[in-house]
This record gives structure tokens, C-alpha cells and sequence, in this order.
């Protein structure tokens, strides 16, 4: 499933205790999101939102963990935005991961 | 009714206009690539016994399934109707032939261009004789046999494309039954195509007054049966149900599509997140549909296949008694 934050656009859920972006692979802008609501007309809580390293980042053991937590009836997820040093640098995902912060005021956000 | 299969999702395309090259979805069904005949079985044998309209499409090039064509033949076994929309690459003589002796009602070739350059750059990755050799073959071997299939073209109204010179080359030079023209659409929050590329964005309807025709006319089910709210959602961030699970009956009367329905025919629909998002929304009509595109199509086929051709004079007839 995609979804899209403030124009740029996330893929997932991936499974946060599974999921790990690894050096030698594309760095990475995530969300943490919890969807909710009945199936057929979802609704999407911004958990969290952050900037991968170019270490990169393995979601388990990430400082914020605890907090990653479905309310009732929710699923809580990772999704990624793909951020090729080719085209942006550490700095440059540091501002869109602040830039989405200010948007959508994790944890209590809801993507319309 | 009709019932929209995302039947496929590789494609051996990168069409810039295309949803599935401008996304993350074609890697999100890696798991799950090809409808599995089971659950394609089980969509046919429901919907067949009200003759509902399968539209073969959606994901990727429908004729890379590798059961394509048996499929599509059991699917008219069982009563079905059959709408295929394919890039016509795969083509030969033995899958013609089997659409064709089967009545697979209507075979769109999504064309998009009528010249080799233009093609090379909507349709990359395709070649442009092989298109309109196997083109050419389905028509000639239909009008042969005398088949009930129509053949048509289709186009996206885009930046770099003359639709009229496409209706031209493919209506009146080649001889398809028609021509569909498309509207130029992003899928919004599902792909990071924008709008720019359109040379139509006129509407087709008011937003603001007149309900959404996809739920209450399509139902679009991906490669796993997961049944999405409508042609919008091709990332299934909504789930209706599934048809390997549950009825299309159950699914299309129940709750989900209902909450949308009902809030569609109150004027409500932008109350829902996923609609008021919706850029495409505007480009659905109730006029101006597949029905039409049908009706027309199967008006011109049966010209070119009347006894006396469609050229040919019936001359004065005197009416008697």
C-alpha cells in the first residue's frame, strides 16, 4: 500500500520489529502509522515521523520504540520514503522529516 | 455490473502516464503477481450467472498471466462477458484465434499514439510493428470468422499526442471499431504522476452535486481477492472484503459499499477522506462510460460485418401490405 505525506510518497506497512533499512540501501524518510477504523473506510494516525542515517536504521531497536503503540483497533506500521543520496543528502532528510513533524503532529495526526 | 480484475501486475511497458510506473504498487504484489486461477475460477463462476462484465485490466499487461488465454475462454464458458485491455504485444495467431472463437466481447488495444516516435515515447519498452501487426491480424482473423468480438483502440488525451490524428490512423486506416478517449489521471495519493501531462482536463461531471458512478456500477478486486472501494484505491488501502473468502453478492450488498453509496446519493461524499482526495473523481460520468464505448463499438462491428457491407447501398425498399 502507498500512502502520500504532504506530497511525497510512502510505501508500506513494513513490520517495525522486522524491518531494517541497511547501509547499502537507499536512506530512508519514515512514518510510523497506525490505521484504524473499519476496513472499508480506513483512517490513518501519524505515530511518529523520522529521518533514517546512512548508517541507516533497524526499527526494533529504535529509541522511540515503546512509544510505537496501536490504540483498539488499530495496526501500527512503518512506511518509507526512499531518499537516494543521489538526490538527497542527510540534511535534506532531516528537513522533510521536520517538515512532515510540523504537518502532521504525531502522534496524535490523522492524514486526510 | 462490472467487475474491474487487476488480473496481472508485471507488464513489459513503462508507459510515463502509467500508475503502476509511477508508484510503489507493482512492488507491493511481488507476493502476489498473477490472480491465481482459483480465485479467478471463483469470480467467474459467480459473476458468469448474471452475465456480468469482467474488464480484464489494471496492474499490468493482462497477456503476460500464464494462463491468460485459458482463463478468458473459461470465463466465456461460464457466462461471462470479457473486456480485455492489453498493449497487444503478446499477440499471435493461436491466442487470437482462441479470444476470438471464444467471443471474448471486447479487445481494447491501448495504443496512444499513431506514429513509431510518439509511440517509443508513451508506449516505452514496446515496438511499434509489433503492435500494429498483431492489430491487424486480430482484425482481419475477426472479420473472417465473423466473430462477435469488437476491436478497439484506445488513448490517453496527453501533452505530445494528437488524439485526433490517433482516431484517424487506427478508426478509419487500420479499422478498429472505435476509439476510447481517456482522460489523463493521477490516482492522486497513490502515485507521483501530476496532472500536467493532460491536454483535456475538463470535467465530466460537478463534484459537488452529482455522486461518484464507480460504487455503485464497478467492483476492483486485485490478485490476492482483496476487494478495493473502486478504481481510485489501486494501492487497496481500503478493504470491501474478499472473494476468496466471502460472495461478490455479500461484498457488493454489504456494509462498506453502502457507507459509501449512502453518502454519495446525500451529497456527501467529500465527507470521506479517500473521495475528497480524489482528483479523478471529476473524469467518471455517467454518460460518457464503457457502456457507451460498447454500445458504439458493437454498432460499427456490426456495419463492417452486415451482409452487404458497410458501403454498399440497400437502395429504395418499397414498403408493402
Amino acid at each position: 500500500m502507498s500512502l502520500k505525506l504532504a506530497g511525497l510518497l510512502f510505501t508500506g506497512p513494513f513490520a517495525i520489529d522486522s524491518t531494517e533499512v541497511r547501509a547499502n540501501q537507499a536512506p530512508v524518510v519514515y512514518a510510523v502509522i497506525a490505521k484504524g477504523g473499519p476496513s472499508w473506510a480506513p483512517v490513518f494516525r501519524v505515530v511518529d515521523i523520522g529521518a533514517g542515517s546512512d548508517q541507516g536504521v533497524r526499527f526494533e531497536q529504535h529509541p522511540r520504540r515503546q512509544h510505537w503503540t496501536a490504540e483498539a483497533g488499530e495496526s501500527v506500521g512503518i512506511y518509507l520514503f526512499y531518499a537516494p543520496r543521489s538526490e538527497f543528502t542527510a540534511a535534506d532528510r532531516e528537513r522533510m522529516a521536520q517538515e512532515l513533524r510540523q504537518k502532521y503532529d504525531p502522534p496524535r495526526g490523522v492524514i486526510d | 455490473m462490472m467487475l474491474v480484475l487487476s488480473f496481472v501486475y508485471p507488464c513489459n511497458a513503462l508507459c510515463p502516464h502509467c500508475p503502476y510506473t509511477n508508484s510503489n504498487i507493482r512492488k507491493e504484489y511481488r507476493d502476489a503477481p498473477y490472480m491465481p486461477e482459483g480465485t479467478f475460477k471463483k469470480i467467474a463462476d459467480e459473476s458468469g450467472r448474471y452475465g456480468a462484465y469482467l474488464r480484464i485490466s489494471g496492474g499490468g499487461e493482462p497477456m503476460l498471466h500464464p494462463q491468460a488465454t485459458e482463463l478468458l475462454v473459461y470465463a466465456k464458458s461460464v457466462g461471462c462477458k470479457i473486456g480485455l485491455i492489453t498493449n497487444g504485444s503478446l499477440f499471435d495467431e493461436a491466442n487470437s484465434r482462441a479470444l476470438l472463437d471464444a467471443g471474448v466481447d471486447m479487445i481494447e488495444f491501448s495504443v496512444d499514439a499513431c506514429d513509431p516516435r510518439t509511440y517509443a515515447v508513451v508506449r516505452k519498452g514496446l515496438e511499434w510493428d509489433v503492435l500494429v501487426e498483431n492489430a491487424r491480424r486480430m482484425l482481419s482473423m475477426r472479420n473472417e470468422q465473423r466473430s462477435s468480438s469488437k476491436i478497439v483502440a484506445s488513448a490517453v488525451v496527453q501533452t505530445g499526442v494528437d488524439i485526433d490524428a490517433v482516431e484517424k490512423y487506427w478508426v478509419r486506416e487500420i479499422g478498429m471499431d472505435y476509439l476510447i478517449k481517456r482522460k489523463f489521471l493521477t490516482w492522486g495519493e497513490n502515485t507521483t504522476l501530476d496532472g500536467s501531462r493532460s491536454s483535456d482536463p475538463a470535467p465530466y461531471l460537478n463534484t459537488d452535486e452529482v455522486p461518484c458512478p464507480f460504487i455503485f456500477e464497478r467492483l476492483n478486486i486485485d490478485s490476492r481477492g482483496n476487494v478495493m472501494v473502486c478504481g481510485y484505491d489501486i494501492s487497496g488501502n481500503t478493504s470491501m472484503g474478499n472473494v476468496n473468502a466471502e460472495s461478490i453478492r455479500d461484498i457488493w450488498h454489504g456494509e462498506g459499499f453502502a457507507f459509501y453509496r449512502d453518502k454519495h446519493l446525500a451529497g456527501r461524499g467529500k465527507d470521506i477522506a479517500l473521495c475528497a482526495g480524489c482528483p479523478d473523481w471529476k473524469y467518471r460520468s455517467w454518460q460518457h462510460n464503457y457502456w457507451k464505448v460498447v454500445q458504439n463499438a458493437e454498432a460499427a462491428r456490426e456495419r463492417k460485418l452486415s451482409p452487404l457491407g458497410e458501403h454498399e447501398d440497400l437502395g429504395t425498399v418499397e414498403a408493402t401490405g
